[in-house]
């Protein structure tokens, strides 16, 4: 039976192979490109007195094959779910070939789990080495870009559990819906929907988020950044509100609801909707004239922005659970799946 | 050895054709005491009959002390129909010939020689038995 | 040693329709069984139930004495060729020939080899290059090689031309001669079970109608023909399977085990095909509650 489905597979884990080992070299070179640009630009760039311009040029560097891993790494768990866990079953259903398999000397338990088995833990390895290399090559980049947040779907771990929920899925609607190609579009569409539920829905609760309440500097410097910058290195902000000094939530990411309107009047100027600052006049744009005045009116008001936010030493636990996540889904699939098979397709 | 041949549409039940084929051949010579018959398996293979039918007509063969099979290798014929008449054969048959060429001569069809030739046959066996 | 199928009560439903019911049955080993019916009769239905690809609604079946794809010993008693012969059209002929051998303990490598050279394959042919006749042949090969007891084929001529028909036909046999095997194969036509079959099954409209050995049936079924008559006036003895009248006369065909005495009837044989039909025609008659079986012509 093991033979048997890795003769089926054969020409699948060739071309699977064939990629990784393209990929690998592709990596390996600009790889090792990156890793020396960063060793003379950014790891020195205090010594040269620059860093903003040598980190945006490091950034910047082979931007296609960036796009390219990202994209691939956020698409590949889906492929397998379409190319190789829905055929799995549905195909043998659809041609019929199941009548044959099913009525030689092997149960069809044991049939499904080598199937399962062997194409499932490609899938698994598959990914896993590839999410391997796009990691070690990401390295350099991820350490300036202070995101790891940003790219959490597409680095170390999670990738494999992806993978095993797609394939799992791919499987199951595959012996439901007994249809190769209603089964492929049915696992799209539910491993896209199951990726956003919990990326949305279930990541950020993952751990109760911490939050941090600091002065709020936007008001004072619209052309600055958010006040995240605050923040501990590579943490991921869930909200940014401004509250007022009663504590109501009067806005996001440091603005006030509907615009921040600054209008000068008779007593100085008026921060619509929170209050007065006597005796000072509009900032004049280019200039930042009244920024240190109005920021000092500003924490005067109590003006505040409360941060919501997981902390980097969060991503590795927060990477285990959902890759925990993600298995169990597919560990109930599978049982699904078995259960399908043996006691339904009848 | 000999071959089988299969008519369906006779409504003779197929191991009787068997039986009558290898009867005909004993009593044509073609078959003689010693010769074996065809195996189950190159009957059942050239004609895709039952194998069961085979079987049943070798035992019908056997029962009428024909043939005697000898196991792991065949049955084999073990008397011979023909005997001494065999040599008489080749004048009747010229008679016979020149009978239906006469007959043919005087009109008759086909169907006419045979229903004549089988009433002679009946009434001549019943002669004999009375 | 045990029937290779009995079956008691034994039904199947798709949803609301009943795809075999009460089908009680219980045939002898050592036999070439056919199995007739018209298209959607629930021959398919009755063959997959026996192989296990199928679990019955009701009712019990036991193969060989055992249940169904009980598990891999009693997989490996059991040879299956599906309808339509469904193989991997990618796969070369050697490539299922390995198939047959990774899946099956008791593979007979040898059997396989002779019978693909005897059938003349290329074992380096992918499937989807080959004919129906040569499908066939392989899925028979197939099946054979893993040394079953019992064989059941599942309409393995329907798509088969006269010339491979006969191949097919006189394969099989040699392997039943061969192996000793116990054979069910199905069919919608009577034709072709006649040469092979010694056991008939007759399924229609998912009930049997009749089953027996067909020499036993042949010797049973009678045609009387004879002036009309009231069929009332028949011996109990006697089940009338068909009956057709005109004004003058009727003829019927019956089944009985005892003789037919009455003088004023012609008795005449019939033949498999005409005994077959008329349960088809009786079969047809009860579900569209005509009548029945008395088709009066005036």
């Amino acid at each position: 039976m093991i033979r048997l489905t890795a003769r089926e597979f054969r020409t699948q884990a060739i071309v699977a192979l064939g990629a990784l080992v393209i990929a690998a070299i592709v990596l390996a070179i600009t790889g090792a490109s990156l890793t020396h640009l960063y060793n003379a630009t950014v790891a020195n760039c205090k010594m040269n007195g620059d860093c903003s311009t040598a980190t945006s040029l490091f950034l910047s560097t082979d931007s296609g094959v960036q796009g390219t891993l990202d994209f691939l790494m956020i698409v590949i768990p889906g492929l397998i779910g379409i190319f190789w866990g829905a055929p799995l079953l549905a195909r043998e259903l659809e041609t019929g070939t199941y009548r044959l398999a099913w009525t030689q000397s092997v149960t069809r338990a044991r049939w499904l789990a080598v199937k399962i088995g062997i194409v499932g833990v490609s899938s698994l390895l598959a990914t896993g080495l590839l999410s391997l290399m796009v990691t070690w090559w990401f390295g350099p980049l991820d350490r300036v870009n202070m995101s790891i947040f940003g790219s959490f779907d597409q680095r170390d771990i999670v990738p494999i559990g992806y993978a095993a929920f797609a394939f799992a899925l791919g499987v199951t609607c595959g012996a439901v819906l007994r249809r190769t190609l209603p089964a492929m579009a049915t696992t799209l569409v539910g491993f896209v929907a199951v990726r956003l539920v919990i990326f949305a829905g279930v990541r950020p609760n993952l751990m109760a988020p911490l939050h941090r309440t600091v002065i709020n500097t936007v008001i004072a410097h619209p052309t600055f950044t958010p006040d995240q910058g605050t923040l501990p290195a590579n943490a991921w902000v869930l909200s940014d509100q401004t509250i007022n000094a009663a504590g109501n939530v009067i806005g996001q990411n440091g603005s006030i609801n509907g615009g921040t309107i600054l209008s000068p009047g008779a007593t100085g100027l008026t921060i619509q909707g929170v209050g007065t600052c006597p005796g000072i006049a509009p900032p004049t744009p280019g200039t930042g004239g009244v920024g240190p005045a109005l920021q000092k009116c500003v924490d005067n008001l109590h003006i505040r922005d409360v941060l919501t936010y997981q902390p980097s030493g969060r991503y590795w636990p927060f990477q285990v659970y959902e890759l925990a996540i993600f298995l169990t889904l597919a560990l109930i699939l599978v049982g699904l799946c078995f259960w399908w098979v043996r006691r339904r397709i009848i | 050895m000999i071959e089988f041949h299969l008519d369906t549409r006779s409504g003779v039940a197929p191991y009787l054709q068997v039986v009558h084929q290898v009867r005909q051949a004993l009593r044509l010579g073609l078959l003689r005491e010693g010769d074996q018959l065809p195996t189950v398996k190159d009957v059942v293979a050239r004609l895709a009959i039952n194998p069961n039918t085979v079987l049943k007509a070798y035992r019908e063969l056997e029962h009428d002390g024909l043939a005697a099979a000898r196991p792991g290798i065949g049955t084999f014929v073990t008397k011979t129909l023909s005997d001494a008449s065999l040599a008489a054969h080749a004048g009747l048959r010229r008679e016979l010939l020149r009978w239906f060429a006469n007959a043919r001569r005087a009109g008759l069809d086909d169907e006419s020689i045979e229903a004549l030739f089988r009433d002679c046959l009946r009434s001549a066996s019943g002669e004999e038995v009375a | 040693m045990s029937a290779v199928l009995e079956t008691s009560a034994l039904a199947k439903r798709y949803g609301r329709r009943w795809a075999l019911s009460d089908c009680t049955l219980k045939i002898p080993p050592g036999h070439v069984v056919g199995l007739v019916g018209p298209n959607g009769a629930g021959k398919t239905t009755l063959l997959h139930l026996a192989v296990g690809l199928l679990a019955p609604t009701s009712g019990a079946i036991t193969v060989l004495g055992d249940r169904p794809a009980k598990g891999a010993t009693q997989l490996g008693r059991v040879g299956f060729v599906a309808q339509e012969t469904p193989l991997y059209a990618g796969l070369s002929v050697a490539d299922h020939l390995h198939f047959g051998a990774w899946l099956n303990p008791g593979w007979d490598e040898r059997l396989a080899q002779r019978r693909i050279e005897q059938i003349a394959l290329d074992p380096r042919q992918r499937v989807r290059e080959l004919s129906g006749g040569q499908r066939a042949q392989l899925a028979l090969t197939l099946a054979v090689a893993k040394r079953p007891e019992l064989l059941i084929l599942d309409e393995p001529l329907a798509s088969l031309d006269p010339l491979a028909r006969r191949e097919f036909l006189q394969n099989l046999m040699e392997s039943v001669a061969e192996h000793q095997l116990s054979v069910v194969l199905s069919s919608h036509l009577v034709s072709d079970l006649e040469r092979v079959c010694e056991y008939l099954i007759v399924l229609v409209s998912s009930h049997v109608q009749v089953a027996g050995e067909i020499e036993g049936l042949l010797a049973s079924h009678h045609r009387l023909t004879g002036p009309r008559r009231d069929l009332g006036t028949l011996p109990a003895s006697q089940e009338i399977i068909e009956a057709t009248h005109t004004d003058r006369q009727s003829t019927l065909i019956v089944r009985t085990d005892q003789p037919i005495l009455d003088p004023s009837w012609t008795v005449e044989q019939i033949g498999l095909e005409d005994l077959v039909l008329a349960y088809m025609g009786r079969a047809a008659s009860i579900r569209g509650s005509r009548p029945a079986f008395l088709r009066v012509q005036p």
